[in-house]
């Protein structure tokens, strides 16, 4: 897809790409959005023109590496931005894929001991990504606010043990979609099930995104903050 | 997958003979007063084996046409105290017979059900790589399994590989999951949970 611009219709851009619009929600706005450039709802909501257009091509185009120019945008913004997604997933993405599996479970005309198994699967997979979000915001968001604040290196951690310690969370996301996809038996409510993979496919690309701007923008942006100071 | 299925008006019969049955194996055991109720509820198994008092022929063949992909033996539940032969059943057994006779009926097919099963649902795995995923599934790691099946870690490595490609499954809980459903990995003496 093409690269947004400074300049195009806002509205335009949403209706051609309706993943952006959990994306819009975080930077708080709303729809409603008439004929505003993307310049001008920046404006009126006070958010860095720059970093939402890095940040909206992120989603938009799956290959896009943001040229980093520090002076652009703070990484306090970054952090905030990546915080209030981990906050969607919890609270909304995460317990509606688990209702749907739930509803999926009952819809079984039979005991189907593979949905079961794969409600287990989910359950393992949500543990293991609030784990990883609760370690980044414990870990690593609290020490670049510190590093923000003190202007200090520190000697225990940097950016390059997160770098080489952050795994993977979408890999089981999709061995989710290749279990009911391919391998267990279809003794449940098809509309369900349907339901199911197509949120999960949604949930998969904003994942992976995510993941993508925390490695290629936040990452880079830290690195370049801890090269400028001094311990 | 092995399922047992018993079609009877008795309810008494019906709690008796899954008694017997559970003592002896460890499988799913679903039971229908009719079959009617039977036809209209999908049991989800590759291989069922049914107990029926049933003994008209137009009946037990849409028993065993009930779904066409399914493999079904069926045994007659008769009950005259001794065996009497009918050609459409695959077996007949006697409500007076003792469990050890049971015993010796189901055990057959059940063992039958397991060597098929491996056979044809998961075709697309070589035996080798169905051993590799056994041990991946039970959380060894490549060296371990290497040792276990005196293979090397490379050939572990390279069947682990090939496993993925053919399942499209790469985390070791979702090989699990496969494993489970799959009979590959035998969850009678290990709690499917701890698995994954
Ligand atoms: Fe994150
Ligand atoms: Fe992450």
């Amino acid at each position: 897809m093409s690269i947004i611009k400074a300049t195009d219709v806002f509205a335009e851009v949403i209706e051609s790409n309706t993943q952006l619009l959990p994306v819009i929600n975080r930077f708080n706005i709303s729809l409603g959005l008439d004929n505003q450039t993307v310049e001008e709802i920046c404006k009126k909501v006070d958010i860095n023109l720059n970093f939402f257009l890095a940040i909206l091509n992120t989603y938009q185009n799956p290959n896009y590496f943001h040229k980093l120019n520090p002076n652009d945008y703070s990484i306090l913004e970054v952090v905030n931005y990546l915080k209030k997604t981990h906050a969607y997933y919890i609270n909304y993405a995460l317990p509606k894929l688990e209702k749907i599996l739930q509803t999926l479970n009952v819809s079984c005309q039979v005991h189907n001991g593979a949905v079961k198994l794969i409600h287990t699967f989910y359950q393992k997979y949500k543990e293991e990504l609030i784990a990883h979000i609760e370690d980044e915001e414990s870990r690593v968001f609290t020490y670049i606010g510190r590093l923000v604040e003190t202007q200090k290196k520190e000697s225990d951690f940097s950016i390059l043990t997160f770098e080489k310690e952050h795994t993977n969370v979408e890999e089981k996301i999709n061995d989710l979609k290749t279990l009911i996809v391919r391998h267990i038996p279809p003794t449940y409510n098809q509309n369900v099930a349907n339901d199911f993979l197509i949120e999960l496919s949604r949930f998969e690309k904003d994942i992976s995104d995510h993941a993508r701007i925390e490695d290629n923008l936040l990452i880079p942006m830290v690195k370049h903050i801890e090269n400028t100071l001094s311990v | 997958m092995k399922k047992i299925v018993i079609i009877h008006s008795s309810s008494i019969i019906c709690r008796g003979l899954t008694d017997v049955i559970k003592g002896y194996f460890n499988v799913d055991v679903f039971v229908f007063p009719s079959v009617e109720e039977f036809i209209s509820r999908k049991v989800d198994a590759r291989k069922l084996i049914v107990f029926t008092e049933h003994a008209e022929n137009i009946i037990i063949s849409q028993i065993r046409n009930q779904d066409a992909a399914k493999e079904v033996v069926i045994i007659q539940l008769h009950n005259k105290s001794e065996s009497i032969e009918n050609t459409c059943f695959d077996s007949s057994i006697s409500i007076w017979a003792e469990p050890a006779d049971f015993y010796n009926i189901i055990h057959p097919q059940l063992a039958a059900a397991e060597t098929h099963s491996n056979e044809i649902e998961n075709s697309n795995l070589t035996i080798r790589e169905k051993d590799v995923l056994r041990e991946v599934s039970t959380g060894l790691t490549n060296k371990e399994i290497a040792e276990k099946l005196h293979i090397s870690i490379h050939t572990v490595i390279s069947h682990r590989k090939n496993i993925t490609a053919k399942l499209g499954i790469k985390s070791i809980s979702g090989l699990t999951v496969y494993a489970i459903i799959n009979n590959i990995v035998d969850t009678n003496s290990i709690d499917p949970n701890s698995l994954i």
